[in-house]
């Protein structure tokens, strides 16, 4: 079942002349299934606020449609089963922990008559127990990010929507909001995370969606998207005395590293034919692995790319 | 120097890319000096007070008297008015024009009554009913009744001193003197007694009464005041005043509250609303409640201290002062809440409230009364939700006027405000806030 769902959404950003007007999203589709963790990423100014935005009902798209779990984004009571962590939140200061998480699960419809049992719960999974009755000015900004973090889930919400949830954190604060977030998918919950810590997205998301200029340029598995195709590194017991087996024109050396070898081939035959030659001058063949980059070289790339191609 | 130099031009560069500083710095003292110079140079066309005139007497004097004041620049006489009833023209009585001064329809009459003057008549009587609500207004009307008739007075002055003479010495001793007093002048200079019994007549009398002039002339022109409205007010100056100022530091208050949605914006706590199961809506009338709420106690709160510190009487007419203090602050509200659905920034919306406001209190009546204003002023005034508020407030407070006499204020300033807020409401949607 999908949990969200964009059809051409189009969003855009009017000035009083034509010539300035900004396309923030431009026909873009996309869904995302129930308890899956979704990334969205994009460098900035690449429509990845204005998506969310349009998803919370902050803006309004200028076309297109949308829905969460079965309702249009226009119905703004569907959004009690919604969390929000905006980036760079702010709170009352003369309020502590505790009140801005009572002040919000009410406004949110939250029901439940244990609502203390679920504060000290919820302040207990984000670590900040001891900091309930103390006031939000004596925060720091990791402190605040929990804080947003426990308030995004204050009302049991089916989506989560994170903007950049590690803002801020330090290294086991990270680890502690991704296990958070890990535990969060093991409830069902979908989690859509707008964050530039790509190595934080790549190891929590099961879904990437890169945008550029408003547009969808990748989507698909952190796996599709990180592996790269018809490239895969062999490694050989002992290095050919000639490297004529090398140069065929379908597939070519890309990378040599000691005895590994990293080729790009045309086709899957390709790749059975080079094993085969290897064996047939008696190579012992140690492995071959499909050549992956990380999610932040294949989003650089990516981005250059489409620069390149929209020059 | 160079340095200096750099820095003085890094400051002009930001004044001058700062469009709020230059609206406050050169657009509202320009609009204020315009408004004040057009009130206090006269080029302006003051257009006059307006002043009930009725005239029961049928004496010459009277007739002279009445074209004395039509000619006054400073009033306005007004002589007829249309009947509600019939709708025909009606010369006004003075019951009806007490009625109407009461009413605060107007704010003076002048009459001259039966007895104005007559063929034995020792004095001039007039009487002039007045309701000083303004001090400014007050003073113009009766300096131009006491202009128009000391202007008359050459006419009628000898007549009147003779018979203030005669009534207090006798007839016979007057006679007695003028005629001895004729004697001496014909025989020395030679000329016939007849000719100069007249001119001896007067100047002899002129000269009497030049040894306490005020005190004379007070007991020849008998002029009766009354003040119909607002005698008992125990703090006239503050009284008057109470409401105009506390409209408009209402009107900077709550457009303070108003634009507090940019700061919330600013803040990312409207951000966070947003994305709660809310509606724009709700967000927007609780910000007008919470708005109307901080006017009603705050002009509260204003009027208690003019109670205790001025002996401003607000008790007395208390249900209908908490009346127009809820309308007006509904009204203020509004206002700053268009004021901010039309304005792209906080900075932005606070020059052009600031703008607004002072052009409001200044032709509204909050300062000085609206009629002293020129014309054309007069009746922009009443396009300003400070004019109603004012009026409602010297209506409760002065006049201790009940809701009727309120009504039509009311009506004005709740119907701004529900206009004007339904149609912020539909400019948010369209606007810089979300």
């Amino acid at each position: 079942m999908k949990a969200i769902e964009v059809e051409n959404l189009t969003k855009i950003y009017k000035s009083r002349s034509r010539r300035n007007d900004i396309m923030a999203l431009s026909n873009l589709s996309l869904s995302v299934q129930k308890g899956q963790i979704f990334g969205l990423l994009g460098p900035n100014g690449a429509g990845k606020t204005t998506f969310i935005k349009i998803l919370l009902g902050i803006t309004h798209p200028t076309l297109g449609t949308g829905s969460m779990l079965g309702e249009t984004i226009k119905n703004y009571k569907n959004k009690s089963r919604v969390g929000y962590l905006p980036e760079n939140h702010k709170y009352p200061h003369y309020l502590n922990a505790e009140q801005i998480l009572k002040y919000f699960a009410r406004l949110g419809g939250y029901k439940s008559n244990d609502l203390t049992g679920r504060i000290d719960h919820l302040l207990k999974i984000v670590n900040m127990e001891k900091w309930k009755k103390v006031k939000i000015k004596k925060y720091s900004k990791g402190m605040m990010q929990r804080l947003g973090l426990a308030l995004s889930m204050v009302n049991e919400p089916e989506i989560i929507f994170l903007d950049e949830p590690t803002d801020g954190v330090d290294p086991i604060g990270r680890k502690e909001i991704r296990d958070i977030l890990l535990n969060l998918k093991s409830e069902g919950k979908t989690i859509f995370v707008n964050s530039h810590l790509l190595s934080e997205v790549e190891l929590i998301s099961d879904k990437v969606a890169i945008l550029n200029k408003g547009k969808l340029i990748r989507e698909g598995s952190v796996e599709e998207l990180t592996t790269t195709k018809q490239v895969y590194q062999i490694e050989i017991e002992e290095t050919p005395k000639n490297t004529e087996l090398f140069n065929n024109t379908n597939y070519s050396l890309i990378e040599s590293n000691g005895n590994k070898y990293t080729f790009k081939f045309d086709s899957s035959e390709s790749l059975n034919t080079l094993i085969d030659e290897i064996r047939a001058k008696k190579l012992n063949l140690l492995s071959v692995i499909p050549k992956k980059h990380s999610l932040e070289e294949m989003f650089i790339n990516l981005i250059n790319d489409n620069e390149k191609q929209n020059l | 120097m160079r340095i200096i130099y750099k820095l003085l031009v890094k400051d002009i560069v930001r004044f001058v890319n700062d469009k709020t500083a230059l609206l406050l710095t050169f657009l509202v003292p320009a609009i204020l000096i315009i408004i004040f110079g057009n009130i206090f140079s006269g080029n302006g066309g003051f257009p006059g007070v307006h002043v009930i005139f009725v005239n029961n007497s049928k004496s010459e004097l009277a007739k002279t008297l009445e074209t004395k004041l039509d000619s006054s620049e400073a009033i306005i006489l007004v002589k007829n008015i249309t009947d509600m009833e019939s709708g025909k023209i009606i010369n006004i009585t003075v019951g009806r024009a007490v009625e109407e001064i009461k009413k605060g329809k107007i704010s003076a009459a002048i009459i001259f009554p039966d007895d104005f003057f007559s063929d034995t008549s020792k004095s001039v009587k007039i009487k002039f009913f007045y309701d000083p609500k303004d001090q400014i207004e007050s003073s113009i009307v009766q300096g131009s009744v006491q202009q128009a008739i000391m202007s008359s007075m050459p006419d009628v002055l000898p007549v009147l001193m003779q018979r203030k003479i005669e009534s207090s010495i006798g007839y016979k001793k007057v006679k007695k003197f003028k005629e001895e007093m004729s004697g001496v002048v014909s025989e020395y200079f030679n000329v016939p007694v007849d000719s100069i019994y007249k001119k001896e007549d007067s100047l002899k009398l002129f000269s009497t009464a030049g040894a306490n002039t005020n005190n004379f002339f007070s007991k020849l022109i008998n002029i009766e005041n009354s003040q119909v409205v607002g005698a008992e007010v125990k703090n006239p100056g503050v009284t008057r005043i109470v409401g105009g100022w506390a409209m408009m530091f209402l009107l900077f208050s709550l457009t303070g509250a108003a634009t507090s949605l940019f700061e919330e914006k600013q803040e990312g706590s409207l951000k966070r609303l947003l994305c709660m199961p809310i509606s724009r809506g709700n967000i927007l009338w609780s910000k007008y409640i919470y708005s109307v709420l901080i006017g009603i106690i705050q002009l509260f709160v204003l009027f208690l201290f003019a109670y205790f510190l001025f002996d401003v009487e607000i008790f007395s007419n208390f249900f209908n002062l908490i009346i127009v203090i809820l309308a007006s602050a509904a009204a203020a509200v509004s206002f700053g809440m268009l004021i901010t659905a039309l304005s792209s920034s906080i900075a932005q919306a606070n020059g052009i409230a600031t703008l607004l406001i002072m052009i409001m209190s200044a032709i509204g009546g909050a300062w000085f009364p609206v009629s002293i204003l020129p014309d054309w002023m007069q009746t922009i005034s009443k396009l300003t939700i400070t004019y109603w508020s004012v009026e409602a407030f010297l209506q409760v407070l002065w006049r201790g006027g009940d809701l009727t006499s309120i009504s039509f204020n009311l009506i004005i300033l709740v119907s701004v405000a529900v206009i004007v807020n339904t149609y912020a409401i539909f400019l948010f949607r369209k606007g810089k806030i979300f």
